[in-house]
């Protein structure tokens, strides 16, 4: 329990699953605040769907 | 208490958003971890760590580029750390950048005072500030410092609205004095003014994730481009209103059964309750449990263990012991705390193991298991990601299949009552709600069974 919490670990969960999802080395684009906003607004609709 | 994990949608590589969230966790909890410096760097690179600090120190020391041989202007970036200058180094070498990208370096640590980093990042085009979790003494008395201090004032002040919510006394005051840090020096303003198409990110792992959502809290009408990555934050951040005000712009990972998300005063209550309530639930001698643990068990005999060793909740058998803590709960429940938790949205990596199944529950297989996990971890662990909601959390004690019921062995859990009665006792005297304690429940926990 403790040992998920070591930031190494958490480092390396993240990493393998960016991995797994094929966007490790992924460009962001939350740069644009509308593109996040949309993002965030879609993710939002969905969640209340 | 009951505990009924929530159904949660999981993380799809079809939608972008939660794609750009991974992408992002991945690339910024490298810097969250390189923001514990030259511990995690020599703990990283356990044989050679130490000498390439020491070597590049020697080489800053004899090219005369010390940071306490530079000039007073190239100082000014970096606040305390080591004399040697270990904790930048260790930043440099962990990330990989050059000297000119690490903006600027307050290590300085106190109660109320989290060391934290500010680094550019040329290839995603953004500031990223990395608050440092807990590592010190100091950061353990700003943990337990857990108060809740109201955000009224800091809401009127930065401009949002905290009326009736509330913030985990330590992290607003860590939050606070950054912010002070940062407008003092004036770092963010000269920063965006050279790069004003970047976006901000502020980071931290553990203390320095609730750091950094309270953080962006403060900043976020400033700065529209921010965005805060939590990674493995504490479970007691912001009240349930400015919790969910702050899915907007905050996102928070735990993996897997992490105990640090779920800390709360609540869950802590919870869990001393469910430990305490044990001791009256023991249908055996302790050292009887005790010597079970040497004895070679399958899986279904551990899984069996609760039911032969413990008394179901609902037939728990007279005791003195049992109707004092009875009689102790019913006067604490007008004490409930208020209801704290997790900041964000929260993205959970639930391990999958595909190699480690049924494997029996005896120490030295389970040791060999482990070699083997160490040995090939890449190929074995693998993270099942997923949305959750704060309530999956709430508990630390809990009959979740994936919570603390099972990773920790009953046999052990039993083992561990007494301490953990002494730790849940001292934790009720910082809350000042031990004259209701059943003190001669420690006396009967050492003679009962």
């Amino acid at each position: 329990m403790i040992t998920d919490h070591f930031p190494y670990n958490v480092a390396h969960a993240l990493m393998v699953a960016a991995e797994s999802y094929g966007v490790a080395d992924r460009e962001t684009n939350l740069q644009s605040q509308d593109q996040l906003d949309n993002l965030l607004h879609k993710a939002e609709i969905e969640k209340v769907e | 208490m009951s505990f009924e994990p929530t159904v949660n949608r999981i993380v799809s590589s079809q939608n972008p958003f939660d794609c750009l969230l991974l992408a992002e966790g991945s690339r910024y909890s490298q810097v969250a971890v390189a923001s514990y410096t030259w511990m995690m760097y020599i703990w990283r690179k356990k044989c050679t760590g130490c000498c390439q600090l020491t070597a590049n120190s020697i080489h800053q020391c004899c090219t005369c580029h010390l940071r306490y041989c530079r000039s007073s202007n190239q100082n000014q970036n970096i606040i305390g750390g080591t004399v040697f200058g270990w904790d930048e180094v260790a930043v440099l070498q962990s990330l990989g950048i050059q000297e000119s990208n690490l903006l600027y370096a307050n290590f300085s640590n106190d109660v109320g005072v989290s060391p934290y980093l500010i680094i550019r990042d040329d290839k995603w085009k953004t500031i990223v500030i990395a608050i440092r979790g807990t590592l010190t003494l100091e950061d353990m008395i700003t943990d337990v410092t857990l108060t809740p201090v109201s955000l009224d004032e800091t809401g009127q002040k930065f401009g949002f609205e905290g009326r009736d919510e509330y913030c985990h006394g330590g992290i607003l005051a860590c939050a606070l004095s950054i912010h002070d840090d940062l407008m003092r020096h004036d770092i963010l303003g000269t920063t965006f003014e050279a790069h004003p198409d970047f976006g901000l990110r502020i980071i931290g792992h553990s203390l320095g994730g609730g750091v950094a959502a309270m953080l962006g809290r403060i900043l976020k009408q400033q700065y529209s481009k921010l965005y805060c990555l939590c990674f493995s934050p504490p479970g007691c951040v912001f009240t349930e209103r400015t919790a969910k005000e702050s899915m907007a712009y905050c996102c928070s990972y735990v993996l897997h059964n992490d105990i640090v998300p779920r800390l709360s005063y609540e869950s802590l209550v919870n869990l001393r309750n469910d430990l305490v309530e044990m001791i009256s639930r023991i249908k055996c001698p302790k050292h009887q449990i005790f010597d079970d643990m040497f004895i070679f068990k399958r899986e279904s005999d551990v899984l069996s263990y609760e039911d032969k060793h413990l008394h179901p909740k609902n037939e728990i058998p007279p005791s003195s012991f049992h109707s004092s803590f009875e009689q102790f709960k019913s006067k604490q429940r007008h004490r409930q705390g208020m209801r704290m938790t997790i900041p964000g949205r929260i993205m959970r990596m639930i391990r999958v193991s595909t190699k480690l199944d049924n494997v029996p529950c005896w120490p030295l297989p389970r040791i060999a298991a482990c070699i083997v996990s160490c040995g090939i971890r890449h190929e074995t662990f693998k993270y099942k990601m997923v949305w959750t909601d704060p309530k999956d959390l709430a508990e630390i004690f809990s009959k979740s299949n994936e919570c603390f019921i099972v990773v920790i062995p009953p046999a052990l859990k039993i083992m561990l009552l007494n301490k953990m009665y002494y730790v849940c006792f001292l934790y009720s005297i910082a809350y000042h709600d031990y004259r209701s304690f059943p003190l001669q429940c420690c006396t009967c926990i050492n003679g009962c069974c």
